[in-house]
């Protein structure tokens, strides 16, 4: 899905990631952990271009999503943004009902046939495990539902984008246990039909539901390889002192 | 590079992890003798014909069954606890495998015994010298096994763990000359087939002591057991 070759990205004069190269395939689960600073979520944001919004910030090298570079600057961002949705840490719903929501992205594209958004919003919501929860609420107020109902209700409208991937940064860090375990089944079942690549600080997450895990430490890729080697045998010692906790 | 080395960063997060694997070991370490000289002792109660010796070995197996039960526990502890990563949970769960062969080799003792004090007033002499010859390679194994798993020694383990042939070949040499002197009438029918008991006990302990050592090569390198090793 994404080839990223020889990528650095700098903020002004501090080099934020040092020469990434990293493949990363359709319909898995990969996660990025790392100390805070690492550059991982520097990295995420590098995945749909939302570092642009940085004034400073400059990114050299590729990152080619289904072979064509999306630094290149005929590459259309709105459209890599409908391609690569994101999730974000803290749930930030709309203030407006949990249709609007939803049906919000489809909307600005220009989906105006009520059924059409309606079916949209309905499929949505049933990917993202909330239907059950509040088909018979759709028209109150977002603001209303729990912690965990609004980020499963950012990721239905992420979702109504019809994205080929969906970037998460740390979306179960503000949610109890009972909230995130409804993420992390929602991500396992959203691998059938998407691919997900998700920052956590939650090593036991990204153990249970990756299939590929990237160690990022000062700005560098240290390795990336299958979850189960590395959490059960990783190949470099500094993957091996931080998942065993030496350093942080 | 633009940042700081990693060494400057190093610090330790992980101190209860720490000290309850270090409790562990001691645990284990404990295990471990009582086993080592609850083989020993029997093997030598058997060659010596020594009845009390073998009584006494019974009893002292119901301590290691309860030091495996105590160690299983704490092993359970942890991973529920601290749930360890890498190099700490392939020795977290290298340990739980291997307290299990360390138990069986306790076992196996207290089979031997119980076959000594069946058979001391039978006639020991037929073919015991091949038997205690596999017995003593066996009881190397054991100490070798166990003595690799302390010092994190790969080559000893592996050293160790090529020894189980030299205990096969010797069982299956006893197996023929017993079915010779069973045929030709040359051995107490009774001892005969306790004493193929006793080589079929002596033969498991070098496969558990193989397993240990397996273990501890799992817990160093990580590679799944022996078809990497060899």
């Amino acid at each position: 899905m994404f080839k990223v070759e020889n990528m650095s990205l700098y903020y002004g004069d501090k080099m934020a990631l040092e020469n990434i190269n990293m493949e990363i395939k359709e319909k898995e689960v990969t996660a990025f952990i790392g100390p805070s600073g690492c550059g991982k979520s520097s990295f995420l944001r590098s995945l749909n271009r939302m570092n642009d919004l940085i004034e400073e910030a400059v990114t050299t090298g590729s990152i080619k999503l289904k072979g064509s570079n999306i630094y290149d600057r005929k590459y259309d961002v709105i459209e890599l943004r409908t391609k690569v949705g994101m999730v974000f840490q803290s749930p930030n719903p709309f203030p407006m009902s949990i249709y609007e929501n939803v049906a919000y992205g489809p909307k600005r594209q220009g989906v105006r046939n009520k059924k059409v958004l309606k079916e949209i919003v309905e499929r949505s919501l049933k990917q993202a495990a909330l239907w059950e929860e509040v088909h018979d609420r759709l028209h109150e107020s977002a603001m209303k539902l729990s912690g965990g109902q609004q980020q499963r209700l950012c990721i239905a409208r992420t979702l109504a984008m019809e994205p080929e991937v969906v970037l998460m940064d740390e979306p179960t860090s503000a949610l109890d246990p009972i909230a995130t375990q409804k993420i992390e089944d929602l991500i396992r079942e959203l691998k059938n039909d998407y691919t997900i690549v998700i920052v956590t600080h939650n090593m036991q997450q990204a153990a249970r539901i990756s299939d590929k895990t990237a160690f990022f430490y000062l700005g560098e890729l240290i390795e990336f390889d299958e979850t189960t080697k590395i959490f059960s045998k990783p190949k470099y010692e500094q993957t091996e002192k931080y998942i065993t906790g030496r350093f942080g | 590079m633009c940042y700081n080395d990693i060494r400057g960063k190093i610090m330790n997060l992980r101190k209860w992890l720490e000290i309850a694997i270090e409790d562990l070991k001691k645990d284990v370490y404990k295990m471990a003798t009582m086993v080592i000289t609850n083989i020993s002792d029997s093997l030598k109660a058997f060659e010596e014909n020594n009845l009390d010796m073998a009584e006494e070995i019974k009893l002292r197996d119901i301590e290691v069954d309860e030091m495996e039960d105590v160690i299983s526990k704490k092993v359970l502890e942890i991973i529920w606890k601290e749930q360890p990563l890498a190099s700490d949970l392939r020795l977290v769960t290298g340990i739980y495998k291997l307290i299990t062969d360390l138990e069986r080799i306790g076992d196996h003792a207290r089979d031997i015994a119980n076959i000594t004090i069946k058979t001391h007033k039978l006639d020991h002499e037929r073919l015991l010298p091949i038997t205690i010859k596999m017995a003593k390679i066996a009881n190397q194994m054991v100490l070798d096994s166990v003595e690799a798993f302390f010092k994190i020694d790969v080559n000893l383990a592996i050293d160790t763990i090529n020894k189980d042939d030299e205990v096969d070949s010797l069982f299956n040499e006893l197996t023929l000359l017993a079915i010779d002197d069973f045929k030709h009438n040359k051995i107490d029918h009774e001892f005969g087939v306790y004493l193929l008991f006793v080589a079929k006990y002596i033969e498991r302990i070098a496969d558990h002591a193989t397993n240990i050592c397996e273990w501890l090569i799992y817990i160093v390198r990580g590679s799944p057991r022996i078809t990497s090793i060899l």
